[in-house]
């Protein structure tokens, strides 16, 4: 067999887990609007810590961060800067928006403005910026989606093909179960990249490098400026 | 609604003041720390400070919860 064919194999068997794993989730629950928003408020404390560990992991990883680091060096990590802090800040504010949204049954952005400041034109406003402000995110995630396929079935399968393929099946399971689907398929997701990530992160230092530390000498000897956030010198 | 209380607050400003307030303090390569440059070093610290800080702004939190008025758990 050759790279690709077996490439291709593993790709169609995590996607197709994945799928499975998206329509799956919605058993065993009564689906209405409610359970399709916000999976019925009832999201346990394993599944809720899962998704915001593994949330932070999406196509950026593989290439915007890793791309960023090979061609700037130290500003990218801000990502290590910015990620824990994203949760001290919600630490303050996302359980109130929880109390606030369950009291008042509250099921997206737009409800929230709606109830908050009984305007329909600015909850209907609050909706549109929402969709219009994630259009390029997921323009950009496809795009990502579309070019590691590519590279990574050896260019067995192209980005087109790969992007609409992509696109049928979320938004058919998301149609289906709603928010639970995404929840599951997004702890596989985590796992997987995580693994991925770890693998990649011990695995290329060592080969290239004989270990993390001696990756790092041999960076800040040949190019030193590349490890400290850019300006004048003190490395 | 109610507001955080000082003490939760001012555990949430201790990772701030380690990372964001204060880059040009520990943005260096040197001395290493475990192979790492001290800058990565120093933030993947903090990656694990973070959730102490933020577990005394919790304790901060449900301590004062529960002398002011008994209050039914978040999430399920």
């Amino acid at each position: 067999m050759s790279p690709s064919v077996i490439a291709i194999a593993v790709i169609c068997a995590v996607v197709a887990v994945g799928t499975l794993v998206g329509f799956l989730a919605r058993f065993h629950h009564q689906m209405d609007l409610e359970q399709w928003t916000v999976g019925g408020r009832g999201f346990g404390l394993v599944l809720v810590w899962l998704l915001m560990a593994g949330e932070i992991f999406t196509t950026f990883t593989f290439l915007g961060a890793s791309g960023w680091a090979y061609s700037r060096g130290a500003p990218v990590l801000y990502i290590l800067g910015y990620s824990p802090l994203i949760y001290v800040v919600s630490f303050y504010i996302l359980p109130l928006i929880w109390e606030v949204g369950r009291k008042h049954g509250l099921q997206t952005q737009a409800d929230f403005f709606q109830a908050r400041y009984a305007s329909t034109y600015l909850s209907a406003f609050v909706a549109l910026v929402g969709v219009v402000s994630l259009i390029p995110y997921v323009q950009i995630q496809l795009t990502g989606l579309g070019l590691i396929v590519e590279v990574a079935s050896f260019g067995g399968i192209h980005r087109a093909p790969a992007m609409i393929i992509a696109c049928v099946l979320i938004a058919s399971f998301v149609l289906v179960s709603g928010v639970r689907g995404v929840a599951w398929v997004c702890v596989i997701k985590d796992f997987l990249l995580l693994f991925a990530a770890v693998f990649i992160g011990l695995a290329v230092p060592y080969i290239y490098f004989g270990g993390i530390g001696p990756m790092f000498a041999a960076l800040a000897q040949t190019k030193a400026s590349h490890l400290v956030m850019p300006g004048p010198q003190k490395i | 609604m109610k507001r955080p209380s000082l003490a939760a607050i001012l555990f949430g400003l201790i990772p701030f003041a380690a990372t964001c307030f204060s880059v040009a303090l520990w943005d260096r390569v040197y001395p290493m720390v475990v192979g790492l440059p001290f800058n990565l070093f120093w933030l993947i610290l903090w990656l694990l400070f973070t959730p102490l800080c933020m577990w005394g702004a919790y304790r901060a939190e449900t301590s004062r919860s529960r002398s002011i008025q008994p209050k039914q758990g978040g999430i399920r």
